[in-house]
C-alpha cells in the first residue's frame, strides 16, 4: 500500500528521470536517410570551411534556398536551389537521379 | 498478402551509393581475402561474370571492361542493411528480416486496396532516402512472395504481384522446381526423377507422395505453393541452425601452430555469433583445406560433439582445435579454414547436465559477455583467447585490398564533396 508508506528527509528533488541533452535528437531528422560528408575546400557564401562535416538527408524535398548536394559530372557536388526548382514531391526517375540529398545541418569544428 | 522487399545487387549498389562515377559501369564486390566474386551488378553480370566465380579467372574480362572491382566491405552493408531495415518498417509494422538483403513484410493488417501501388511507392522511397534499388514480389504465402521476386527482378519496374494474375499455375509453370524456396539440390533430385520439373507440378503433386519423401516441411511448401500460409511470422522453411564461419587464408599455411592459432581465432568469431543469438551449440565441426586449384586437393572436416551445449569461447575452441587435430595431414599447403556449429539450441531450452557446474558457467557468462561488449563497441576484435595468436603473428587475416571507405561507420572514413 504506496500512500501508507513512510519517508524521512527530503523528497529528492530529482523524481523525475534525468533527461540531457542529445544532439543527435536536433541535427537527424530521419536516422535512416541521414548521411554525413565532409567538406573539402571553403564556400563563404554557403558558410562552409574545409574540413566541416555537413549533415544531408536525402528524404526532404528541396525548397526554395535550401543546400542540396547533386551529382554532377559523375561527382558530388553543392547546388542552391532556386525558385524554379523546387519540386514537387512526387519523385520522377529525373529528380532520383540527379539529387543527393538536401543539406540540414554544418558542423563547424572552432577549436 | 506478404510481400518481400529484395535488394538489387545489394553489396555493388551500397558502393555506388556516394560513387555516382560508378552509375551504370559494371561493379564486382570480392568474398573475404578477396577470393571469389559474391556481388555483380548488373552491367557486370552481362559481361558473364557469373556468381562465386574465382577472382583470378576473371581478371582478364575486368581489366579489358573496366570493371570497378571491392573487397567486401560489411561495415557499409550492414549499415545500409539496417537503414533500408528500419525505413521498410516505417510502411509495415510487421517485418521480419530474413537476410542481409531481404525482409518479409505481413501486409494483413494495412488493409491495403492496391498492393502494387504501395510496393511502388516503398520502392521509390527506399531508392531515394536510403539510396539502394530494390525489388518487390507479392504473393499469398512466403513461398509465393519468394517466387514473385524472381520475376519482379526481370520486370522493369521491379515490382511483381503473383496474387493478381489471372492465371497464376501459368507463371509457375515456367518456374524451375529447384528454384522453390526451400526445395534443395537433394530433394529437386528425387522430384525430377517422378517428373515434378516445374512449380506448378509441385504444387498439384500427391500430398502422400509428397509427405513420404520429402517430410512434412515438404508439404508444407506445397501447401504454401497453392496459397496456403504454412511459414508464418518469423518462420522458415530451410532452418538450418548452423553458424559458420569460414575464411580463406592471407597465405598458406602448413605449420600445426599456425593453423590452430587461425582455427582458434575464427571458432572464438563463431561462438560469439552463437551468443549474439542466444544459443547454445552441441557440434562443433572444424574443417580445413588446401586450394581447390591444385591437383591433391585436400579437404578435410572432423566433427566433435559437446558433453553439454556451450557456447562460451574456451569450450567451443577447445573442441575446434579437437577436430583439427583429427583433420589435420601433415606437409599439405592450406589455404581455408572454417568452423561450424551445429545442433543449435536457445538458451531457454537448456537442460543442465548432471555434472555441470552452475556457479563456474555463470562466472563464464559474465566474462563472456563483457569480452563480447568490447569487441562491439570497438567493431573489431580487440578480446580473445590467447589460442587465436597475437595480433602481429596473425599472418593469416585475410586481406581486403580493394575495400571501399566505411563511410557511414567511421569518422576519418567520410566521403568528401569539394565546396
Amino acid at each position: 500500500m504506496g500512500r501508507f508508506n513512510t519517508t524521512t528527509g527530503f523528497p529528492t528533488p530529482a523524481a523525475e528521470k534525468a533527461h540531457s541533452l542529445d544532439l543527435n535528437e536536433l541535427i537527424i531528422y530521419n536516422r535512416a536517410s541521414t548521411y554525413f560528408l565532409r567538406a573539402s575546400g571553403d564556400c563563404l557564401k554557403l558558410g562552409i570551411c574545409n574540413g566541416d562535416i555537413l549533415v544531408i538527408d536525402r528524404s526532404l524535398n528541396p525548397c526554395d534556398g535550401d543546400i542540396a548536394v547533386v551529382v554532377k559530372d559523375d561527382s558530388l557536388q553543392l547546388k542552391e536551389i532556386i525558385p524554379s526548382e523546387v519540386i514537387h514531391p512526387n519523385f520522377s526517375d529525373e529528380w532520383q537521379e540527379r539529387f543527393f540529398g538536401i543539406v540540414t545541418w554544418v558542423i563547424h569544428k572552432a577549436k | 498478402m506478404i510481400a518481400l522487399v529484395d535488394c538489387d545487387s545489394f553489396y555493388a549498389s551500397c558502393e555506388r551509393i556516394f560513387r555516382p562515377d560508378l552509375k551504370d559501369k559494371p561493379v564486382i564486390v570480392l568474398s573475404n581475402n578477396d577470393g571469389c566474386v559474391i556481388a555483380r551488378s548488373r552491367e557486370a553480370k552481362a559481361l558473364g561474370i557469373s556468381m562465386g566465380v574465382p577472382y583470378f579467372k576473371v581478371r582478364e574480362v575486368v581489366t579489358k571492361n573496366n570493371v570497378a572491382v571491392f573487397s567486401s566491405n560489411y561495415a557499409l552493408y550492414q549499415d545500409i542493411s539496417s537503414r533500408a531495415l528500419e525505413t521498410i518498417r516505417n510502411f509495415c509494422p510487421e517485418v521480419e528480416p530474413y537476410s542481409i538483403d531481404e525482409s518479409f513484410l505481413i501486409l494483413d493488417s494495412l488493409r491495403l486496396r492496391d498492393e502494387a501501388a504501395f510496393a511502388k511507392r516503398l520502392r521509390q522511397f527506399i531508392k531515394r532516402s536510403v539510396g539502394i534499388p530494390v525489388s518487390v514480389g507479392i504473393g499469398q504465402t512466403k513461398t509465393l512472395a519468394k517466387i514473385a521476386t524472381k520475376i519482379a527482378k526481370q520486370a522493369d519496374e521491379g515490382i511483381y504481384n503473383i496474387a493478381a494474375q489471372e492465371d497464376p499455375d501459368c507463371i509457375l509453370a515456367s518456374m524451375a522446381v529447384e528454384d522453390i524456396w526451400g526445395i534443395g539440390q537433394h530433394q529437386s533430385k528425387k522430384l525430377r526423377a517422378v517428373r515434378i520439373r516445374t512449380a506448378r507440378d509441385l504444387k498439384y503433386a500427391e500430398d502422400g507422395w509428397i509427405k513420404k519423401h520429402l517430410s512434412v516441411v515438404g508439404l508444407r511448401t506445397v501447401y504454401e505453393l497453392r496459397g496456403f500460409r504454412c511459414f508464418g511470422f518469423k518462420e522458415i522453411p530451410d532452418n538450418r541452425k548452423s553458424i559458420c564461419v569460414s575464411r580463406s587464408l592471407g597465405t598458406y599455411l602448413t605449420n600445426y601452430n599456425e593453423l590452430s592459432q587461425a582455427v582458434a581465432f575464427y571458432a572464438s568469431l563463431a561462438s560469439e555469433k552463437l551468443r549474439a543469438q542466444r544459443s547454445l551449440a552441441n557440434v562443433v565441426t572444424t574443417y580445413i583445406s588446401t586450394s581447390f586449384h591444385v591437383p591433391d586437393c585436400y579437404w578435410g572436416s572432423k566433427r566433435v560433439c559437446l558433453a553439454t551445449p556451450k557456447n562460451d569461447s574456451p569450450s567451443i575452441v577447445r573442441a575446434a582445435l579437437e577436430g583439427l587435430r583429427l583433420a589435420y595431414i601433415e606437409g599439405k599447403k592450406y589455404k581455408r579454414v572454417g568452423v561450424l556449429l551445429s545442433e543449435i539450441s536457445s538458451c531457454k531450452e537448456l537442460q543442465k547436465g548432471l555434472f555441470c557446474d552452475i556457479k563456474q558457467s555463470k562466472k563464464l557468462d559474465i566474462l563472456m559477455r563483457e569480452i563480447d561488449k568490447i569487441n562491439l563497441e570497438a567493431n573489431k576484435p580487440l578480446v580473445w583467447l590467447a589460442a587465436g595468436g597475437k595480433p602481429e603473428s596473425q599472418k593469416w587475416v585475410t586481406s581486403a585490398s580493394m575495400r571501399s571507405p566505411r563511410y557511414t561507420s567511421y569518422w576519418d572514413e567520410l566521403p568528401t564533396i569539394k565546396v
